[in-house]
Protein backbone atom coordinates (compact mmCIF):
# COMPACT_ATOMS: atom_id res chain seq x y z
CA UNK A 1 0.00 0.00 0.00
CA UNK A 2 1.13 3.48 -1.31
CA UNK A 3 0.56 5.26 2.12
CA UNK A 4 2.75 2.57 4.33
CA UNK A 5 5.94 3.76 2.19
CA UNK A 6 4.68 7.06 2.68
CA UNK A 7 3.94 7.87 -0.66
CA UNK A 8 0.82 9.94 -0.95
CA UNK A 9 -1.88 8.20 -3.30
CA UNK A 10 -2.81 9.65 -6.28
CA UNK A 11 -6.98 8.43 -5.96
CA UNK A 12 -9.66 9.02 -3.51
CA UNK A 13 -7.96 7.54 -0.12
CA UNK A 14 -10.00 4.48 1.56
CA UNK A 15 -11.63 5.48 4.63
CA UNK A 16 -10.66 4.57 8.30
CA UNK A 17 -13.26 3.45 10.31
CA UNK A 18 -11.05 3.01 13.24
CA UNK A 19 -9.55 6.37 13.29
CA UNK A 20 -13.02 8.16 12.74
CA UNK A 21 -13.90 6.23 15.67
CA UNK A 22 -10.98 7.29 17.76
CA UNK A 23 -11.36 11.05 16.09
CA UNK A 24 -14.71 10.57 17.91
CA UNK A 25 -13.98 9.73 20.87
CA UNK A 26 -11.18 12.35 21.40
CA UNK A 27 -13.22 14.90 19.72
CA UNK A 28 -16.36 14.36 22.45
CA UNK A 29 -19.81 14.89 21.54
CA UNK A 30 -21.62 16.72 19.21
CA UNK A 31 -23.09 20.25 21.16
CA UNK A 32 -26.65 19.10 22.57
CA UNK A 33 -29.45 20.60 20.67
CA UNK A 34 -29.95 23.10 23.95
CA UNK A 35 -26.76 24.59 22.93
CA UNK A 36 -26.95 24.96 19.31
CA UNK A 37 -30.44 26.42 19.93
CA UNK A 38 -29.01 29.39 22.24
CA UNK A 39 -26.20 29.68 19.77
CA UNK A 40 -28.81 29.99 17.17
CA UNK A 41 -30.61 32.23 18.77
CA UNK A 42 -27.42 34.67 19.33
CA UNK A 43 -27.01 34.70 16.05
CA UNK A 44 -30.69 35.65 15.28
CA UNK A 45 -30.26 38.37 17.74
CA UNK A 46 -27.14 39.86 16.16
CA UNK A 47 -28.43 39.61 12.70
CA UNK A 48 -31.23 41.76 13.29
CA UNK A 49 -29.49 45.08 12.10
CA UNK A 50 -27.79 43.67 8.93
CA UNK A 51 -31.09 42.02 7.80
CA UNK A 52 -32.95 45.25 8.53
CA UNK A 53 -30.50 47.19 6.57
CA UNK A 54 -30.63 44.81 3.55
CA UNK A 55 -34.29 44.88 3.82
CA UNK A 56 -33.93 48.99 3.38
CA UNK A 57 -31.29 48.54 0.64
CA UNK A 58 -33.59 46.10 -1.38
CA UNK A 59 -36.73 48.38 -1.42
CA UNK A 60 -34.53 51.37 -2.69
CA UNK A 61 -32.89 49.42 -5.31
CA UNK A 62 -36.30 48.87 -6.74
CA UNK A 63 -36.92 52.20 -6.61
CA UNK A 64 -34.18 53.03 -8.33
CA UNK A 65 -34.77 50.34 -10.89
CA UNK A 66 -38.40 51.46 -11.73
CA UNK A 67 -37.07 55.20 -11.82
CA UNK A 68 -34.86 54.67 -14.42
CA UNK A 69 -37.81 52.82 -15.98
CA UNK A 70 -40.19 55.48 -15.50
CA UNK A 71 -37.83 57.68 -16.50
CA UNK A 72 -36.74 56.19 -20.01
CA UNK A 73 -40.78 56.01 -20.87
CA UNK A 74 -41.33 59.69 -19.87
CA UNK A 75 -38.40 60.71 -22.24
CA UNK A 76 -40.08 58.79 -25.05
CA UNK A 77 -43.54 60.38 -24.33
CA UNK A 78 -42.56 63.70 -24.72
CA UNK A 79 -40.63 62.97 -27.81
CA UNK A 80 -43.83 61.00 -29.15
CA UNK A 81 -45.59 64.35 -27.74
CA UNK A 82 -43.56 66.96 -29.24
CA UNK A 83 -43.28 64.99 -32.72
CA UNK A 84 -47.24 64.69 -33.03
CA UNK A 85 -47.70 68.13 -31.84
CA UNK A 86 -45.10 69.77 -33.93
CA UNK A 87 -47.67 67.63 -37.23
CA UNK A 88 -50.81 69.14 -35.48
CA UNK A 89 -49.04 72.52 -35.88
CA UNK A 90 -47.98 72.10 -39.40
CA UNK A 91 -51.47 70.74 -39.94
CA UNK A 92 -53.24 73.74 -38.62
CA UNK A 93 -50.56 76.62 -41.02
CA UNK A 94 -49.70 77.75 -37.34
CA UNK A 95 -45.57 77.25 -38.48
CA UNK A 96 -44.90 79.72 -41.14
CA UNK A 97 -47.08 82.39 -39.73
CA UNK A 98 -44.47 83.81 -38.10
CA UNK A 99 -45.24 87.07 -39.76
CA UNK A 100 -48.43 86.98 -38.51
CA UNK A 101 -47.39 88.96 -35.30
CA UNK A 102 -45.16 91.56 -37.38
CA UNK A 103 -48.30 92.53 -39.63
CA UNK A 104 -50.89 92.76 -36.87
CA UNK A 105 -48.33 94.79 -34.64
CA UNK A 106 -47.40 97.37 -37.77
CA UNK A 107 -50.87 97.77 -38.28
CA UNK A 108 -51.21 98.93 -34.36
CA UNK A 109 -48.15 101.31 -35.13
CA UNK A 110 -49.96 104.85 -34.29
CA UNK A 111 -50.42 103.89 -30.40
CA UNK A 112 -52.94 101.10 -30.35
CA UNK A 113 -52.55 99.32 -26.95
CA UNK A 114 -50.09 96.20 -26.51
CA UNK A 115 -53.68 93.80 -25.64
CA UNK A 116 -55.31 94.45 -28.89
CA UNK A 117 -52.12 93.75 -31.03
CA UNK A 118 -51.47 90.26 -28.48
CA UNK A 119 -55.07 89.84 -29.63
CA UNK A 120 -55.28 90.07 -32.94
CA UNK A 121 -52.18 88.78 -33.74
CA UNK A 122 -53.14 85.28 -32.12
CA UNK A 123 -56.19 85.95 -34.13
CA UNK A 124 -54.25 85.76 -37.26
CA UNK A 125 -52.62 82.77 -36.33
CA UNK A 126 -49.65 83.44 -34.06
CA UNK A 127 -48.54 81.11 -31.62
CA UNK A 128 -48.51 82.19 -28.05
CA UNK A 129 -44.20 81.07 -28.10
CA UNK A 130 -44.21 83.85 -31.31
CA UNK A 131 -45.95 85.85 -29.43
CA UNK A 132 -44.22 85.50 -25.91
CA UNK A 133 -40.64 86.23 -28.40
CA UNK A 134 -42.06 89.65 -29.80
CA UNK A 135 -43.28 90.57 -26.49
CA UNK A 136 -39.89 89.70 -24.15
CA UNK A 137 -37.35 88.86 -26.88
CA UNK A 138 -36.12 85.01 -27.77
CA UNK A 139 -35.04 83.19 -25.32
CA UNK A 140 -31.31 83.40 -26.43
CA UNK A 141 -30.74 86.65 -25.85
CA UNK A 142 -29.31 86.99 -29.30
CA UNK A 143 -32.20 89.62 -29.98
CA UNK A 144 -31.01 92.43 -27.07
CA UNK A 145 -27.14 92.48 -28.95
CA UNK A 146 -29.08 92.70 -32.47
CA UNK A 147 -31.01 95.97 -31.10
CA UNK A 148 -27.62 97.03 -29.56
CA UNK A 149 -26.04 96.83 -33.15
CA UNK A 150 -28.64 98.61 -34.91
CA UNK A 151 -28.33 101.74 -32.59
CA UNK B 1 -24.10 14.56 8.37
CA UNK B 2 -23.41 14.29 5.04
CA UNK B 3 -26.81 13.05 2.82
CA UNK B 4 -27.46 11.09 -0.13
CA UNK B 5 -26.38 12.99 -3.38
CA UNK B 6 -30.31 13.88 -4.70
CA UNK B 7 -30.90 15.67 -0.84
CA UNK B 8 -27.52 17.34 -1.14
CA UNK B 9 -28.54 18.64 -4.69
CA UNK B 10 -31.79 19.66 -3.16
CA UNK B 11 -30.10 21.20 -0.21
CA UNK B 12 -27.92 22.99 -2.70
CA UNK B 13 -30.88 24.20 -4.28
CA UNK B 14 -33.01 25.05 -1.64
CA UNK B 15 -29.82 26.96 -0.54
CA UNK B 16 -30.01 29.31 -3.59
CA UNK B 17 -33.12 30.15 -3.19
CA UNK B 18 -32.85 31.14 0.82
CA UNK B 19 -29.65 33.12 -0.12
CA UNK B 20 -31.76 35.02 -3.09
CA UNK B 21 -34.17 35.41 -0.02
CA UNK B 22 -31.36 36.53 2.47
CA UNK B 23 -30.21 38.93 -0.03
CA UNK B 24 -33.49 41.03 -0.11
CA UNK B 25 -33.44 40.98 4.26
CA UNK B 26 -35.39 38.15 4.66
CA UNK B 27 -34.88 36.94 8.34
CA UNK B 28 -36.55 33.58 8.27
CA UNK B 29 -34.47 32.63 5.42
CA UNK B 30 -31.11 33.74 7.34
CA UNK B 31 -33.00 31.74 10.11
CA UNK B 32 -33.52 28.44 8.08
CA UNK B 33 -29.38 28.64 6.59
CA UNK B 34 -28.67 28.76 10.02
CA UNK B 35 -29.74 26.27 11.12
CA UNK B 36 -29.23 24.26 8.25
CA UNK B 37 -25.08 24.55 8.55
CA UNK B 38 -24.75 25.39 12.22
CA UNK B 39 -24.32 21.88 13.65
CA UNK B 40 -21.33 21.47 11.56
CA UNK B 41 -20.07 24.32 11.32
CA UNK B 42 -20.05 24.58 15.51
CA UNK B 43 -18.21 21.07 15.41
CA UNK B 44 -15.71 22.29 12.77
CA UNK B 45 -14.97 25.70 14.60
CA UNK B 46 -14.48 23.17 17.75
CA UNK B 47 -11.93 20.86 15.74
CA UNK B 48 -9.79 24.64 14.75
CA UNK B 49 -10.17 26.31 18.44
CA UNK B 50 -10.42 23.41 20.97
CA UNK B 51 -12.85 24.40 23.34
CA UNK B 52 -16.62 25.07 23.30
CA UNK B 53 -16.92 29.13 24.00
CA UNK B 54 -14.02 30.00 21.57
CA UNK B 55 -16.20 27.72 18.66
CA UNK B 56 -19.42 29.45 19.61
CA UNK B 57 -17.98 33.06 19.16
CA UNK B 58 -15.98 31.76 15.94
CA UNK B 59 -19.48 30.32 14.34
CA UNK B 60 -21.40 33.89 15.38
CA UNK B 61 -18.80 35.43 13.76
CA UNK B 62 -18.67 33.38 10.46
CA UNK B 63 -22.62 33.53 10.10
CA UNK B 64 -22.76 37.49 10.69
CA UNK B 65 -19.30 38.11 8.07
CA UNK B 66 -21.23 35.53 6.35
CA UNK B 67 -24.37 37.84 5.77
CA UNK B 68 -22.11 40.94 5.28
CA UNK B 69 -20.68 38.98 2.50
CA UNK B 70 -23.86 37.90 0.93
CA UNK B 71 -23.68 39.78 -1.93
CA UNK B 72 -20.58 38.51 -3.17
CA UNK B 73 -21.66 35.02 -2.99
CA UNK B 74 -21.26 33.71 -6.58
CA UNK B 75 -24.71 32.02 -7.03
CA UNK B 76 -23.64 29.41 -9.67
CA UNK B 77 -21.64 27.18 -6.72
CA UNK B 78 -22.96 25.26 -3.42
CA UNK B 79 -23.08 27.49 -0.24
CA UNK B 80 -22.00 25.31 2.00
CA UNK B 81 -18.05 25.58 0.89
CA UNK B 82 -18.17 29.25 0.54
CA UNK B 83 -19.60 29.59 3.90
CA UNK B 84 -17.58 27.11 5.84
CA UNK B 85 -14.02 28.52 3.94
CA UNK B 86 -15.14 31.95 5.49
CA UNK B 87 -15.64 30.24 9.02
CA UNK B 88 -12.12 28.20 8.53
CA UNK B 89 -9.74 31.69 7.36
CA UNK B 90 -11.72 33.69 10.52
CA UNK B 91 -11.08 30.92 12.55
CA UNK B 92 -6.98 30.28 11.91
CA UNK B 93 -6.73 34.19 11.92
CA UNK B 94 -8.54 34.00 15.28
CA UNK B 95 -6.01 31.54 16.36
CA UNK B 96 -2.94 33.77 15.07
CA UNK B 97 -4.78 36.92 17.02
CA UNK B 98 -5.94 35.90 20.56
CA UNK B 99 -4.73 33.76 23.19
CA UNK B 100 -7.27 31.00 23.46
CA UNK B 101 -8.50 30.06 26.52
CA UNK B 102 -7.21 26.62 27.68
CA UNK B 103 -9.81 23.73 28.04
CA UNK B 104 -9.74 20.32 28.87
CA UNK B 105 -11.00 18.46 26.02
CA UNK B 106 -14.62 16.78 26.72
CA UNK B 107 -14.61 13.45 27.34
CA UNK B 108 -16.55 11.41 24.73
CA UNK B 109 -15.65 7.59 24.78
CA UNK B 110 -16.87 6.52 28.36
CA UNK B 111 -15.95 3.14 29.96
CA UNK B 112 -18.54 0.80 30.23
CA UNK B 113 -19.42 -0.23 34.32
CA UNK B 114 -17.90 -3.91 33.42
CA UNK B 115 -14.25 -2.87 32.41
CA UNK B 116 -12.17 -3.98 34.42
CA UNK B 117 -9.50 -1.48 36.32
CA UNK B 118 -6.46 -2.09 33.98
CA UNK B 119 -8.39 -1.54 30.67
CA UNK B 120 -9.98 1.70 32.10
CA UNK B 121 -6.34 2.65 32.74
CA UNK B 122 -5.45 1.88 29.53
CA UNK B 123 -7.85 2.68 27.73
CA UNK B 124 -8.19 6.08 29.23
CA UNK B 125 -3.92 6.57 28.29
CA UNK B 126 -4.71 5.60 24.64
CA UNK B 127 -7.28 8.10 24.62
CA UNK B 128 -4.99 10.74 26.21
CA UNK B 129 -2.25 9.66 23.83
CA UNK B 130 -4.49 10.05 20.74
CA UNK B 131 -6.06 13.79 21.84
CA UNK B 132 -2.55 14.98 22.42
CA UNK B 133 -1.65 13.76 18.86
CA UNK B 134 -4.87 15.12 17.99
CA UNK B 135 -3.94 18.55 19.58
CA UNK B 136 -0.46 19.08 18.32
CA UNK B 137 -1.52 18.41 14.42
CA UNK B 138 -1.77 21.80 12.46
CA UNK B 139 -5.01 23.15 12.32
CA UNK B 140 -5.25 22.09 8.15
CA UNK B 141 -3.80 18.46 9.02
CA UNK B 142 -6.46 18.06 12.10
CA UNK B 143 -9.60 19.65 9.66
CA UNK B 144 -8.80 17.61 6.89
CA UNK B 145 -9.02 14.11 8.75
CA UNK B 146 -11.63 15.12 10.81
CA UNK B 147 -13.81 15.83 7.83
CA UNK B 148 -12.64 13.09 5.79
CA UNK B 149 -12.94 10.43 8.12
CA UNK B 150 -15.51 11.58 10.84
CA UNK B 151 -17.39 13.77 8.63
CA UNK B 152 -17.52 11.46 5.71
CA UNK B 153 -16.56 14.68 3.07
CA UNK B 154 -14.60 13.72 -0.03
CA UNK B 155 -11.47 15.51 -0.91
CA UNK B 156 -12.75 18.01 -3.67
CA UNK B 157 -15.83 18.71 -0.73
CA UNK B 158 -12.50 19.64 1.71
CA UNK B 159 -10.53 21.08 -0.84
CA UNK B 160 -13.56 23.42 -1.73
CA UNK B 161 -14.09 24.50 1.55
CA UNK B 162 -10.84 25.35 2.24
CA UNK B 163 -10.09 26.92 -0.65
CA UNK B 164 -6.46 24.24 -1.34
CA UNK B 165 -6.06 21.78 -4.25
CA UNK B 166 -6.97 18.34 -3.88
CA UNK B 167 -3.76 16.96 -3.93
CA UNK B 168 -3.17 19.48 -0.64
CA UNK B 169 -5.56 17.87 0.88
CA UNK B 170 -4.63 14.45 0.12
CA UNK B 171 -1.37 15.22 1.50
CA UNK B 172 -2.52 17.01 4.07
CA UNK B 173 -4.69 13.88 4.95
CA UNK B 174 -1.73 11.48 4.62
CA UNK B 175 0.39 13.23 6.95
CA UNK B 176 -2.02 13.27 9.62
CA UNK B 177 -3.07 9.98 8.96
CA UNK B 178 0.52 8.68 9.73
CA UNK B 179 0.60 10.99 12.93
CA UNK B 180 -2.40 9.25 14.63
CA UNK B 181 -1.79 6.04 13.27
CA UNK B 182 1.69 6.59 14.91
CA UNK B 183 0.30 7.62 18.00
CA UNK B 184 -2.08 4.54 18.62
CA UNK B 185 1.09 2.27 17.55
CA UNK B 186 3.09 3.42 19.74
CA UNK B 187 0.69 2.42 22.68
CA UNK B 188 0.01 -0.70 21.39
CA UNK B 189 3.74 -1.79 21.59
Amino acid sequence: MNEERGVVSLSEPERDPHLAHAIRAAEGPAASMARLELLRARIAAAAVAALEARRDRAWWEWMARWARTEVALAAAATLFAAVLGGATLIGRGEIGSDTAFASAAAQSIGGAPLDSVVTRALAGGASSEQVMNALVGPPSGEWLLTQAVER
Amino acid sequence: MVGSAASDDADVVDDRALVDRVKQGDAAAYDVLVRRHLSRATMVARRLLGNVEDAEDLVQEAFIRALDRIATFDQTRAFAPWFFRLLINTGINARKARALRASEPERGDYPSRDENPLEMAEREELRERFVAALAALPPRQRLVVSMFEVDGLSTAEIAESLGISRETVRWHHHQARQALRHALAMFRG
